[in-house]
């Protein structure tokens, strides 16, 4: 069952300071099938204008981003120790987490699904900053807090992966 | 930078096959109830190949992409978009890009004067 009382859309979100991701090879509007908003800290380094040390900007990354904004096949899991494009956190209300394999050790982006098809992504934490699995859940309870300080608009709820993502999506649980 | 975008391109060639045949796939499962192993006997491979290349983005040869194509019963219809001005390319020819209304102001920058606009089924159609 889906939620969908006063979600948030993208031009708030702009309004509130958010951004669309400038990938490596920007795409064209016609291509985008789905959004990822982050804050400008985040755009700043994932996009390589931050601390040069951190190697972004990356293909990894940006192959994960373009992927999921291209409307192309993303995978998902919720097992804590799943491999996939996203993983949606069991123990917590809505909390999402994209996976880059890179740089170097990996990043992970916290965020929500705003509505469908438009991911919010809050904060971003090197892979080796979100061990042991107690600090991975804390990161998700600070994005939830953060979320909640900045909107009171509900993320987007449901069970059904169908709601958040069009198709095609890969439920890596499924198998 | 330069190598950056050059992997990223070559990772997005790579998931656009993968999106491609998992679509199909998916179509086939559902009509058909094709499997991955069912899938993997077509093309005398092993099943683990068919899930893997599910999982990662893989480096196919034309020769496997051709292979599984025929396996899942499809046929490939190859084009080229120009990024500057959205002309198509295909193994036949070249032809001019059906366009949005907010693309029209760039195709008319770089278009000669004998260029006429024409609107169709709700596109704008620039045709030379």
């Amino acid at each position: 069952m889906t939620s969908s009382a006063t979600l948030l859309d993208r031009r708030q979100l702009k309004l509130a300071g958010l951004v669309e991701h400038q990938l490596l090879r920007p795409l064209a509007e016609r291509d985008q099938k789905r959004w990822l908003l982050v804050t400008k800290d985040i755009e700043t380094t994932i996009s390589g204008k931050g601390d040069p040390a951190l190697q972004f900007p990356s293909f990894d990354a940006d192959a994960v981003i373009g992927r999921f904004c291209k409307g192309w096949i993303v995978s998902i899991t919720r097992e804590p120790e799943g491999k996939a494009d996203f993983k949606k956190l069991q123990a917590h209300d809505e909390a999402w987490v994209m996976n880059f394999r890179g740089p170097a050790e990996g990043w992970r982006l916290f965020g929500r699904f705003a509505r469908k098809n438009l991911f919010v992504g809050l904060a971003l934490w090197p892979r080796g900053d979100c061990v042991p699995w107690s600090v991975y859940q804390q990161r998700a309870t600070a994005m939830i807090s953060d979320w909640g300080g900045r909107w009171t608009n509900d993320p987007l709820r449901s069970n059904n992966y169908g709601d958040f993502l069009s198709d095609p999506w890969d439920d890596r649980d499924a198998k | 930078m330069i190598d950056q975008i050059r992997l990223y391109d070559r990772q997005m060639t790579r998931s656009a096959f993968q999106s491609l045949f998992w679509v199909i796939f998916s179509a086939r499962k559902r009509q058909e109830k094709l499997t991955k192993k069912a899938l993997a006997d077509k093309l005398g491979i092993n099943k683990s190949f068919v899930t893997r290349a599910f999982d990662e983005p893989p480096n196919w040869q034309i020769d496997t992409i051709s292979d599984i194509s025929d396996a899942l019963g499809v046929d490939l219809v190859i084009e080229a978009r120009d990024r500057a001005t959205g002309v198509i390319y295909t193994p036949s020819g070249e032809r001019l890009p059906l366009i949005t209304s907010s693309s029209l102001e760039h195709v008319q920058k770089i278009q000669t004067g004998s260029t006429a606009v024409t609107s169709t089924d709700g596109s704008t159609v620039v045709a030379a």
